[in-house]
Order: C-alpha cells, then sequence, then structure tokens
C-alpha cells in the first residue's frame, strides 16, 4: 500500500515498542489459557480462532507460527468479504508474524528486550518459544492470516525493504536485536545443554552471522547493549566458537 | 541452445575401467576423453593430453571413489537395475524394483514415443510431440529425491523446480522437515530412532497444509530444490521464497525482473541430500539425514493419503564425488586446510549413501524408481545435440526413461523432458566450474598435472580419513580380488592403471545380487512402522484440553496512530477481521479476548479507530450475507452484531513509557522519512 505522500516529504519519529513488554502486559491483562500475538498489520480469515483451537487442543504445548499470506495490488475498497474470497490465492509469505502459546509461558520466555518492526524480533521469539517448548513448533501455512498491499508486495523484493536499505534499521536497530538474543541463546544453551541439539540453535547463529551482528553491535551507542552482547558464556562458547569471540 | 557434453571435432574415446569385488562392491567409472567433467573446455589442446590427463586423474579419483561411494553400490545391489539387454556404458534407466505390496495409483502419462535405433537412427527426442499426463485417482504424489551430496539432488532439484506441475516446497516445509530430521531432544537423527512425535506431529500440519495447496492447484508436492529466486545482481545474497512461489504459481518466464534487477533460480538443491551440508568446516557440523519412514508414515496419515514417490538418484562413485566437490564454493577451494575439506566431503558422500541405501531397503518397493542420473542427462543431450551425430541407443533410452519417470510422478513426460534439458545444461556448466574454481583458490591457473597433483593429494587424504574412520570396505582391484586395506593408494592405483580398458568393458554392470529391496519382513515392518507413527499423529495429546469451549485466547496486538495510509488501512482491516473471527469463534464455543498494547501517546487508537472498522464489518456483513435465507434468519444481523460487539470489546493495556526503543536508545535519533518504500518500484 502506497503512502498518501511523495517520498522525504514527512519524517517520522518512530517509536518501536519492546516485545516483552507487550507480551507481559497480555500476560498480565489477559485471562486466556492461550495467548496470541500478531503484528498489527496481520489480519485473519474468520476460522482462524477455530482452526488454531483445533491444533492446539492435540498438542497444547506446541508453540504455533501461523505464516500469512499476501495480498498484492489491493485496492483503497478492499474489505473482509475479499479477503476470503481471495483466501488461498495470495502469494505465501514464509516469516513469522503470529504466534499462539501458552499465556502461562511469558514470564518463563528466555526474551530479553528485542523491539518489534526490526530484523531478528521473529527470530528472537521464535527462540524463546522453541527453547521453552523443548524444540517443538508448529508451522501452519493453511492461510489463517493475511497481509495486503496496494502494489507489489515489498516482501517479494528484499533489496527494497527499508529494513535493508535504511542503516538506521540494519545497523542499529539490528544491533540492538542482535545484542539482546545472543544473551538468550547462550541462557538457553546454560540452562539445557540439550538445547544445542535443537535444529533452531544453529539457525539463530546463523542468523546473528547473517545480519553482521558482530560488526555493528560496537557502534551500538548503548554501553549496556555492547555489555550484553559481550558477556561470556561457557555454554556459548562450545555450542558455537565463533560466535563467542 | 543446449551445450554439446562434448568437444567439437573430435572422435569420442572412452574408457571404462571397473573394477569389482567383495560382496558389496562393483565400481565402474567411465572417463571419455571429450567430456571430461574435470577438465575445462577449451584448456587441454591436444587430444592425447586429454586422453593421458583423463585417464591419470580418473583413474586416482576412481580408486578413491570407491572407498568414499558405497551408496549407488548398495542401492544397486538390492535392485535389478541393470540387465544384460542395456548397453555397458550406463543407458538411462529408470527401474522399477520388485513389486512385492500393492501397486502405486494408476498415474497416466502419455509416453514420448521411443523410436527403436535401428530404425531411426537420428531420432531425437527434441521432435516429439507435446504428451499430456493426468492422474487418474486421488492421491496427489509427493515425489522426494534421496541420495547422498552429488548425486544428483541439484540436478534434478532444478528441474522439479521448473516445472509448474510441481508445488515445491517453500521455507515453511523447509522449515519443518529440517526442524523433523534434524537431531531433536538430544537424540542424533538416525533412520532408526524415532521421530519425537510432536515433531511429527508438527510436521503432519505442515504437510497438510501443502498438500491442500497442492491439490487445489492441481500440483504434485516435490522435495528437491528450494523454490528461491535471487537477484542477478546480488550473487551469493539472499533469495526470495516469495518470488519464487509467485513465479512458479505463474509461471510466465521472463517475467521476474524488478527495478532492472532480473531474478533467477538459486539452483540450491533442498536441504536434505542424505550427509548433511557438506560446505560445513570439518567437525563444525553433525550429518543429518531424512528418515524415509517418516515420510512414508505422513504420506500414509494425510487424509486423503498421499502417494510417496521416492527416486533414488544413482551415479557412478567417481561421477558422485566429482559432482559434490563441484557444488562447493570458492572458499572451499582455499589452499589451506583443502584435503582436510575434501576428505570430510568424501566422509559425508559414503556415509550418506550407506544410509540412503539402508532406508530404501525398508521402503515398499512401488514408492521406489532408481535413476542413473548420469546417463539420464547423457541420453538427454544425445538427443538435443544440435546437428551433430546423435547416439540413438542412447537417447531413446532416455526417452523411455522420461516416459517412465512421467508415469511414476504424474508429471507431463513433455515438460520432464524440458526441465531436465535445462538443468543438464548447469550440470554440464558446474562440473566445468570446477577446475576455475581450483585455479582462483590457487591464485594462478593451474597446469593439467598441477590440478592433478591437487586432486591427487587432496584424494589420497580422503582415502586415509576414510581408513582411519573405521570404514572396513576391502580394496579391490580390477580383477576382483581383493589387494589391501583400501589406505594404500599407490597399490591401489597401479593394478587399476595397467588395466586395459577393453578387458573389463564388459564388466561395467552394476552388481545384481539377490534381491532385498523388498523382502516380507522389510515391507511388514515398514508397514508397522508407518502404522505407528500415524497413530502417533493422530493420538490427542494426553494434556489436551477436553474440548473447543475450554479454550480461550489472549489476543494481543500493538495498534498506534498512524501517520500513512497504509498503516491506516493496515489497522482497519485488522480490527475488523479479528472481531469478525471472534465473533466467528465464539459462535462454536470458542471464546476470545482482544487486547491492544499501547504506547502512552498511542492512547485511545482503539477507539479513534472503531467507526471505521465498524463499517468495514457492516460492509462485510451486506456483501457476505446477502443471501435472502439468511438474512430472513436473522443470522447475518446476529453475526455483524456480534462482531462489532467483539470490536467494541477490544480493550486497551497502556505500557510504560521506558517500553519503546526510543526510551531504551536515547543516544539514537529516531527518524525515517515516509513512505516506507522507496518509490522506485
Amino acid at each position: 500500500m502506497t503512502s498518501d505522500c511523495t517520498p522525504h516529504q514527512v519524517s517520522h519519529k518512530i517509536e518501536l515498542p519492546l516485545l516483552p513488554a507487550i507480551l507481559r502486559a497480555a500476560h498480565a491483562a489477559g485471562r486466556g489459557r492461550f495467548l496470541i500475538y500478531s503484528n498489527i498489520d496481520i489480519a485473519l480469515q474468520p476460522s482462524a480462532y477455530l482452526e488454531l483451537a483445533a491444533v492446539l487442543r492435540t498438542q497444547p504445548e506446541v508453540p504455533i507460527s501461523a505464516v500469512r499470506e499476501e495480498f498484492e495490488h489491493a485496492s483503497a475498497a478492499f474489505d473482509l468479504a475479499e479477503a476470503a474470497r481471495r483466501r488461498g490465492r495470495g502469494l505465501p509469505h514464509p516469516g513469522h508474524d503470529f504466534w499462539a502459546f501458552p499465556r502461562a509461558w511469558v514470564p518463563e520466555l528466555a526474551l530479553s528486550n528485542v523491539t518489534l518492526g526490526v530484523s531478528l524480533v521473529a527470530t528472537a521469539l521464535n527462540q524463546a518459544l522453541l527453547g521453552h517448548a523443548g524444540c517443538r513448533l508448529t508451522l501452519l501455512s493453511r492461510q489463517l492470516t493475511y497481509h495486503v498491499v496496494e502494489g507489489e508486495s515489498v516482501v517479494r523484493h528484499k533489496w527494497l525493504q527499508r529494513a535493508r536499505t535504511d542503516p538506521l534499521f540494519f545497523k542499529t536497530y539490528t544491533a540492538w536485536n542482535c545484542a539482546h538474543t545472543k544473551p538468550m541463546l547462550a541462557q538457553l544453551l546454560s540452562r539445557t545443554p540439550a538445547y544445542r541439539e535443537c535444529w533452531y540453535a544453529a539457525q539463530v547463529a546463523k542468523s546473528l552471522h547473517a545480519y553482521k551482528c558482530a560488526q555493528h553491535v560496537p557502534s551500538l551507542p548503548s554501553k549496556a547493549a555492547k555489555a550484553l552482547w559481550a558477556t561470556p558464556s561457557a555454554a556459548l562458547a562450545r555450542a558455537f566458537p565463533n560466535l563467542a569471540k | 541452445m543446449m551445450p554439446a557434453r562434448r568437444f567439437p571435432n573430435t572422435k569420442p574415446h572412452t574408457h571404462t575401467y571397473t573394477c569389482a569385488g567383495g560382496r558389496w562392491f562393483f565400481i565402474s567409472w567411465t572417463c571419455t576423453t571429450t567430456h571430461h567433467p574435470l577438465s575445462k573446455k577449451g584448456t587441454l589442446k591436444a587430444p592425447h593430453r586429454r586422453k593421458m590427463l583423463c585417464s591419470r586423474i580418473g583413474l586416482q579419483l576412481g580408486v578413491v571413489a570407491l572407498q568414499v561411494c558405497v551408496i549407488a553400490l548398495t542401492i544397486s545391489s538390492s535392485s535389478h537395475l541393470l540387465d544384460d539387454r542395456r548397453p555397458s556404458i550406463m543407458v538411462a534407466s529408470v527401474a522399477s524394483t520388485a513389486a512385492a505390496v500393492p501397486s502405486p495409483p494408476s498415474i497416466v502419462s502419455e509416453p514420448l514415443p521411443v523410436s527403436p535405433p535401428a530404425q531411426s537412427p537420428t531420432a531425437r527426442i527434441t521432435r516429439l510431440p507435446a504428451a499430456k499426463s493426468m492422474v487418474r485417482n486421488t492421491s496427489l504424489p509427493l515425489i522426494m529425491l534421496v541420495g547422498p551430496p552429488g548425486s544428483g539432488h541439484e540436478t534434478l532439484g532444478l528441474a522439479l523446480m521448473r516445472l509448474p506441475d510441481v508445488l515445491p516446497m517453500t521455507l515453511v516445509q523447509e522449515q519443518s522437515f529440517v526442524h523433523l530430521w534434524w537431531a531433536n531432544g538430544g537424540r542424533a537423527t538416525e533412520a532408526d530412532t524415532p521421530a519425537d512425535p510432536a515433531v511429527l506431529a508438527s510436521a503432519a500440519e505442515t504437510l497438510r497444509d501443502w498438500a491442500r495447496q497442492a491439490s487445489a492447484s492441481g500440483r504434485r508436492l516435490a522435495f528437491g530444490g528450494r523454490g528461491c529466486l535471487r537477484s542477478t545482481a546480488e550473487e551469493g545474497g539472499d533469495c526470495s521464497w516469495i518470488s519464487g512461489m509467485g513465479t512458479q504459481l505463474a509461471p510466465t518466464r521472463g517475467e521476474a525482473l524488478l527495478s532492472g534487477r532480473a531474478l533467477e533460480w538459486t539452483g540450491e538443491p533442498f536441504a536434505f541430500p542424505l550427509g548433511g551440508d557438506p560446505a560445513a568446516e570439518p567437525g563444525s557440523q553433525r550429518p543429518r539425514y531424512p528418515r524415509l519412514g517418516d515420510l512414508q508414515a505422513l504420506c500414509a496419515a494425510a487424509a486423503p493419503p498421499l502417494a510417496l514417490r521416492v527416486l533414488a538418484l544413482r551415479r557412478t562413485p567417481f561421477s558422485t564425488f566429482a559432482h559434490a566437490a563441484a557444488e562447493r564454493p570458492a572458499p572451499f577451494w582455499r589452499p589451506t586446510g583443502r584435503p582436510e575439506r575434501l576428505a570430510h566431503l568424501a566422509t559425508l558422500v559414503r556415509d550418506g549413501g550407506r544410509r540412503a541405501a539402508a532406508q530404501l531397503q525398508q521402503l515398499p518397493p512401488a514408492m521406489v524408481r532408481i535413476v542413473d542420473v548420469d546417463a539420464l542427462l547423457k541420453g538427454i543431450s544425445a538427443g538435443a545435440a544440435p546437428g551433430g551425430a546423435v547416439d540413438a541407443t542412447v537417447a531413446s533410452a532416455a526417452s523411455e526413461a522420461i516416459n517412465a519417470l512421467g508415469a511414476f510422478t504424474g508429471i507431463s513426460s513433455r515438460r520432464l523432458l524440458a526441465a531436465l534439458r535445462e538443468a543438464e545444461a548447469a550440470d554440464a556448466k558446474a562440473l566445468a566450474h570446477l577446475s576455475e574454481l581450483l585455479a582462483a583458490a590457487d591464485g594462478h591457473l593451474p597446469s593439467a598435472d598441477e590440478t592433478q597433483q591437487v586432486l591427487r593429494d587432496a584424494l589420497a587424504a580422503a582415502a586415509a580419513d576414510a581408513a582411519a574412520a573405521g570404514w572396513s570396505g576391502p580394496a579391490v582391484t580390477v580383477d576382483g580380488q581383493a589387494s589391501g586395506d583400501g589406505d594404500d593408494w599407490e597399490r591401489l592405483v597401479g593394478p587399476t592403471a595397467s588395466t586395459p580398458s577393453g578387458a573389463v568393458l564388459a564388466m561395467a554392470r552394476w552388481q545384481a545380487t539377490a534381491p532385498t529391496l523388498a523382502t516380507t519382513a522389510a515391507v511388514t515392518a515398514a508397514a508397522a512402522a508407518a502404522a505407528a507413527s500415524a497413530a502417533a499423529i493422530a493420538a490427542p495429546s494426553a494434556n489436551a484440553s477436553d474440548g473447543a469451549a475450554d479454550v480461550l485466547f489472549t489476543h494481543v496486538l500493538n495498534p498506534f496512530f498512524a501517520d500513512s495510509a497504509e498503516h491506516k488501512l493496515a489497522m482497519r482491516l485488522t480490527f475488523a477481521s479479528l472481531a469478525a473471527a471472534a465473533a466467528t469463534a465464539e459462535a462454536q464455543g470458542v471464546t476470545v479476548e482482544l487486547l491492544a498494547a499501547v504506547l502512552p501517546r498511542d492512547k485511545g487508537v482503539v477507539r479513534a479507530s472503531l467507526p471505521a472498522t465498524e463499517q468495514l464489518l457492516r460492509a462485510h456483513s451486506d456483501g457476505a450475507h446477502s443471501d435472502a435465507a439468511q438474512l430472513a434468519s436473522g443470522a447475518a444481523l446476529k453475526a455483524l452484531q456480534a462482531a462489532v460487539r467483539s470490536a467494541r470489546n477490544i480493550r486497551e493495556v497502556e505500557l510504560s513509557a521506558s517500553a519503546s526503543l526510543r526510551t531504551a536508545l536515547p543516544e539514537v535519533s529516531h527518524k525515517i522519512e515516509l513512505p516506507l518504500l522507496p518509490d522506485d518500484r
């Protein structure tokens, strides 16, 4: 969906929320057995809760990540009926933006202060959930959720994403999330050595490398964040020697 | 245009060396001076020199490959792949194993005509008419490629991705099955180690979604290649799964162009060639293997059941190792540590082959076809060579093989042929790239002797590593007599090199021993394992709630006062859709509470959005419930009222001011320019 302004006309002050704060608020204020978090631009098909309930009824201790489909070339009149008509015909988006898991887990999750809207935030939450669930996660791609764009999807063309083109995002903000993701990996490895055998541990290590965390974190203007990143961990050093350097 | 797999104006000169011996080992590799996989086209001037180089390198590699590539040998030893009617130089063959279980669902594919060579010596498969295929029953095929690194994943995977008949895996399937087949819960992922039932059940959910999508679009499922597109301007960069899927679902070749950037398939093989990631540094990664039994169980448990179609990839040991090496990226070839990396690769190939063979033996033979990858590609190349002499026997055999593949998978033979042609070109290019990689790594273009020495040293280390790892296969000579421990490189090379090729040509057969692929006991065991796994998938958890009425969701969002039309519309859709879905769920006893966790500056955003949300819900109600009966019953009105009620019940929860990055990182100027996307699309 294009903006109603032309490029470079409006400067917007960003106030990105920290994900753990949102989950804690929902844990404190909510009553549900299961907590769902989804990004604000993710809409649901009418049967979404029912289908989630059916899966969770079978495996209540296995968290769910439901991947969305992308409806491109949507007009301003796009509505729920059109979303229902298009279901199953959008672009399948492989990213994570919708999770369901037991609400009681929130205080126990190995999730530090990662921020929304920035690379690695989904990785951090996946890591926390897999770590808590004994390396289990159900990935659903049954078009329970969708995202609407006016033109072509930005996720279709990664090089157009702000997260990859704006240094504020791909350096500073991503470095922040790096600094809050690596210590949680170390914590999981230390607390449960078997987590080393979970495929997602290697995935996180790979992501920390792919996002050039070691290169960008030293530039963070936050001593606390840098200290978090540099916290030594014997468990991490054993599992991923290159990451512990 | 397809590159011919031969040097122009050069008479093909083929040597086939064969080593056989022991119960399990039988090796054959073919060295053709006009197309040697390790020769860089154009760098070898004299035919004689090519011949000599080919012979020397081939002899050495072939013997080491004997030690490292058991896969194809073991597979072939348990099948009836070759019979005496085939030429000794391998022809394309797709062999069915003995049918010990009921036949798979009837799949009919209009075949490519196969012309007898004697009647049509210049027959080309390029001229064959279009073929149609159809699946006559409701069993959706799921195609799985099985073999060690280098056995053909990269080639057949690429072909599968290009086929409009096939819905390739996406990142969702890749992650789910990596999850399933990675070491999990501290257990090594071995074929004989049962899967975590919970992870198996999760994979079943993923497979169900994938099958549903494939069924809706009339496609087959295929593990095989990564359906990912990468910008040609970003070599080595990330690939886009969504572009890959978009192109695959709407295949208009050449449309993959944006902002002046062309997109191309990455060509990466699926993540599960048996043996893990050969690019990994030695010792830095454990090998991992798919469990075919899991896939068998998942297919059986699907509703309706899926028809598992396993393509067991076979290449000569020499070719397997050469391809596995050629697939390695440039850093793999840097001189420091190269012998160790090659030795590691050899181990992965060897072990992957063993495990593939062991697992294939557990599958019902009706699910398995063995594909002689190089022979198939050779046949396709022969049929496509423009203006050149055509080996009609080979081309005809390739057509026959493609027809068999099409019938087995339900894929149009014509389209399969077209896709394989493109894959064959990529395969030839990849092999030719090997010596370039070596040259680049060493900082200069090595002479033929230097190249030979590098490979010789590296493979000697690989042989030593194989011996040190406890591989106890007997060293053999061409006459089939055991001659050593397998770790004496020179002793192995000597007798092989001195053997005239003609004397062993007739022995170039894959050993056909007594059938072990489908014994009754194995089939019974596999069926029992499949049934147990299926039961594990279907069985509810002991902790499961008693019914949907007990399930209560707290759904939390983070709305904000948006500056852009993009965000405003997105939030309006989100609120309305959540309210409608919550109302639908409530009607069936699933209660949902909606929370909006907002930063202080966004307090009141839910109330401010409510008019637009309600407007959207009313529009939806008008559009979705125009049926007279529904309106008369009041169902539509009740649904609308419930949805509006849910929207009005969205509860705001205020976060503290410190719960934002702006507060957490006060030293940074947190400003961006709108719109969110550069306007250069």
